[in-house]
């Protein structure tokens, strides 16, 4: 226990030591979501919520609700992606000194939850800053979960292929997921999107912030994906570690 | 004694050098081959299910098709653009010392990208060509390739004032999939502001392109300034950090 | 996949110990590897074909072999870094291994470097305090302790790669070209440090692809064509050639 404490307590150092990451961290999701609001025009829109079907709203509320999501997703995906490649090397020298490879999986896993917390406080910070959601409790529950889901698939990413197919890999893949197959201007599903990872944490984003419900099973849902992806990189990475 | 060569010898070397290390990663020249076909045909498949928005000059699928050629064109040579500059800026630094030119550097860097622009913008147009009818082919291929030339310059840019893959890589993120949102007529803009976006321009010559009309003098005027503006600028910038060693991180 | 066994045990196969093999503290049999192409057409590497070697307490071996020998291949083997292909490890004790490549996390401090490994290799604080005193004054990087590691220089770096390696104290320590970057004054007080671990009985592997000083040996052994032979007793005629000097 103590060295799932002091490798988790390291790791967060290490990342509290990259002040450019840690503006970037803060930056880039304002950026994102401010652009797309300010860019919309004063209209409203059909779009197509979960929990209440067909309903009007404003345009630049569903582009701030549509992209708070892939903001945070971005961070953690990169997060996840980059944790793999930097520190698997000198995790394996830290198993082979005696480290419980469990543990060592344990901290990294912390550290990735961390930075997914730190893009979903700040993306869901600057949203309240321009809009009010109807649950921001239960968005927010949302979107670190998106975070946490893309987090786990930049990890698995970074476990299968190098960087720069990685960062290809994550260009579209929150992209693909969050604004087009999971986006409320169609009523219409597209056969793929109940696969991807962003399918029911969006469900629960849109009901969460368009109307005063929100819909259990999506969270079950999710909780049930990202438990499995977890699990998926758990191993590969203890695999990476090569110990017994 | 040293013996001054041409320098051509320079560029070919520095050039060839630069494919070669890109080359012998295969899973690097089998994603830039499987994605082109990948993205367009997923996005024009996504934005078939939309409906027709008021905003939308055209039908969703095909819409989604034109934009996800652009998109594939702009972030493929971006990261390699990237990963160009981080991944040799040591080499560079020591090349630069051993006096080869930095003009030299840069345009074996930004060679490598051409050609990945080239194969990048080849493939997607014939991807793209499949599903749609493209009136103007020739005009569709440079505009794609000039897309991707000046992504790979973005690429290289950020590369060179933060030369951190992880910081690099989210940086470049956030600007190609904001641009592209934005570009890609899939929701509606009114701000003047998304004009300044790179991908603007290029994306209304390519319509035209697809649909053969004559794109707007002021649209091609448009996009040749902001590429030249970007050139200069990485030139510049790559000049003054990352062949002499300057570069943050 | 390598049959790697740890602690005191020995296969069921294997007689009783004789007094010698009491004192092995690591043992390699038959070790092969080959490194395949990820690619359908690409060209295999056969780095070890049947490597074997027996370290014992209290001996200072000297592995040597030219570049791309595979001198680093059987080191990452025999601390259970890398997988053989075939062959068995056998391991007596604690094992400590200074890689060739410093694999330390960049971001960290000299002294939450130690704090981490220290942890891992399951000493309390006032072992891990004292251990990274005690190398710090011998291989003099006191004033450092406080400095990030991607903020020192070559030499001081290696030294705490080094230091991780022996701070646990280790029955037996695995060295992949240790001192690339010492200056002369820490190149000698790595010298004295290790003849006090062999005093201790501390068994001390180094691997170099240049060995300086063959007095500082018990043993030689050369690896090349996938295997090891024993060139202690051979001089400078057939070692010369091959690298050691």
């Amino acid at each position: 226990m103590s060295t799932l404490r002091t490798t988790f307590e390291m790791g967060v150092r290490e990342y509290a030591r990259t002040p450019i990451l840690l503006s970037l961290l803060a930056f880039l999701p304002v950026y994102l979501i401010l652009v797309f609001h300010w860019v919309m025009p004063e209209s409203r829109v059909t779009v197509d919520i979960p929990i209440q079907g067909a309903m009007s709203a404003e345009m630049t509320a569903v582009a701030t609700v549509l992209t708070t999501p892939m903001a945070a997703a971005f961070v953690g995906g990169a997060a996840g992606l980059f944790l793999m490649q930097s520190a698997s090397a000198v995790d394996g020298r830290l198993a082979i000194a005696g480290a419980d490879a469990v543990e060592i999986v344990a901290a990294r896993g912390g550290v990735l939850v961390l930075a997914a917390l730190v893009g979903s406080v700040v993306s869901v910070g600057v949203l309240s800053a321009v809009m009010s959601v109807e649950r921001l409790r239960w968005y927010l529950l949302a979107i670190l979960l998106v975070a946490l889901l893309y987090g786990g698939l930049g990890a698995l990413v970074g476990l299968v292929l190098n960087r720069l197919a990685g960062v290809y890999v994550l260009l579209f893949g929150p992209f693909f997921d969050l604004f087009l197959a999971q986006s409320p201007l169609t009523d219409e599903t597209h056969a793929l999107a109940p696969f991807l990872p962003g399918h029911f944490p969006m469900k629960l984003a849109f009901d969460a912030a368009l109307t005063a419900r929100v819909v259990p099973r999506n969270l079950w849902f999710s909780l049930a994906y990202l438990a499995v992806l977890a699990l998926v990189v758990g191993l590969g990475f203890r695999r990476g570690l090569r110990v017994d | 004694m040293t013996v001054s060569r041409p320098s051509s010898d320079r560029l070919r070397v520095g050039l060839d050098a630069a494919v070669r290390e890109f080359v012998r990663e295969p899973i690097n020249v089998a994603l830039l081959v499987v994605l082109p076909p990948v993205v367009i045909t997923s996005y024009e498949s996504m934005l078939s299910a939309f409906p027709r928005l008021p905003y939308m000059t055209t039908d969703p699928g095909a819409l989604g098709a034109t934009a996800g050629t652009l998109f594939v064109a702009a972030f493929l040579p971006a990261v390699i653009g990237l990963f160009q500059v981080i991944s040799a800026q040591r080499a560079d630094e020591r090349l630069s010392l051993a006096g080869f030119p930095e003009l030299a550097l840069f345009v074996s860097r930004l060679g490598a990208v051409c050609l990945a622009t080239l194969l990048t913008a080849a493939l997607s147009l014939g991807v793209l060509a499949t599903t749609t009818e493209v009136e103007s082919l020739a005009l569709g291929f440079l505009t794609l390739a000039f897309v991707g030339g000046l992504y790979g310059l973005i690429g290289m840019l950020i590369g060179t004032v933060l030369p951190r893959e992880l910081e690099g890589s989210l940086v470049l993120i956030f600007v190609v999939d904001v641009d592209e949102a934005l570009a890609s007529g899939v929701i509606a803009t009114d701000a003047a502001a998304t004009k300044l976006f790179p991908l603007h321009y290029p994306h209304e010559v390519f319509q035209a392109a697809v649909d053969g009309t004559a794109p707007a003098a002021s649209d091609v005027l448009a996009a040749a300034t902001y590429g030249a503006i970007v050139l200069v600028a990485t030139f510049l910038v790559y000049t003054a950090l990352a062949a002499t060693g300057g570069g943050g991180g | 996949m390598t049959e790697r066994i740890v602690g005191t045990e020995r296969p069921e196969s294997e007689s009783e110990p004789t007094a010698g093999d009491r004192d092995v503290v690591l043992r390699g049999s038959d070790l092969a590897k080959t490194y395949s192409s990820r690619l359908p057409f690409g060209r295999s590497v056969e780095v070890l074909t049947g490597a074997s070697v027996t370290i014992r307490r209290g001996e200072v071996v000297g592995i040597v072999g030219g570049n791309g020998s595979g001198k680093s291949t059987l080191m990452k083997i025999l601390v259970g870094e890398l997988d053989a292909d075939e062959g068995t490890v056998d391991v007596n004790g604690r094992v400590g291994w200074c890689p060739q490549d410093e694999l330390l996390y960049d971001r960290l401090t000299v002294e939450e470097t130690f704090r981490l490994f220290g942890e891992a290799y399951g000493m309390d604080p006032t072992e891990i305090e004292s251990a990274r005193d005690r190398l710090a004054e011998t291989l003099d990087f006191e004033e450092f302790l406080d400095y990030r590691i991607d903020r020192l220089s070559g030499g001081n770096r290696q030294k705490i790669n080094l230091s991780i390696a022996l701070m646990h104290d280790p029955d037996v320590l695995l060295l992949d070209e240790p001192y690339t970057g010492f200056d002369w004054e820490t190149y000698l007080a790595f010298w004295d440090l290790t003849a006090a671990l062999r005093e201790r009985g501390t068994a001390v592997a180094i691997i170099s692809h240049l060995i300086n000083e063959q007095e500082r040996f018990d043993r030689i052994l050369e690896l090349a064509d996938g295997t090891l032979t024993d060139v202690t007793d051979e001089g400078s005629s057939q070692a010369g050639e091959e690298g050691v000097r």
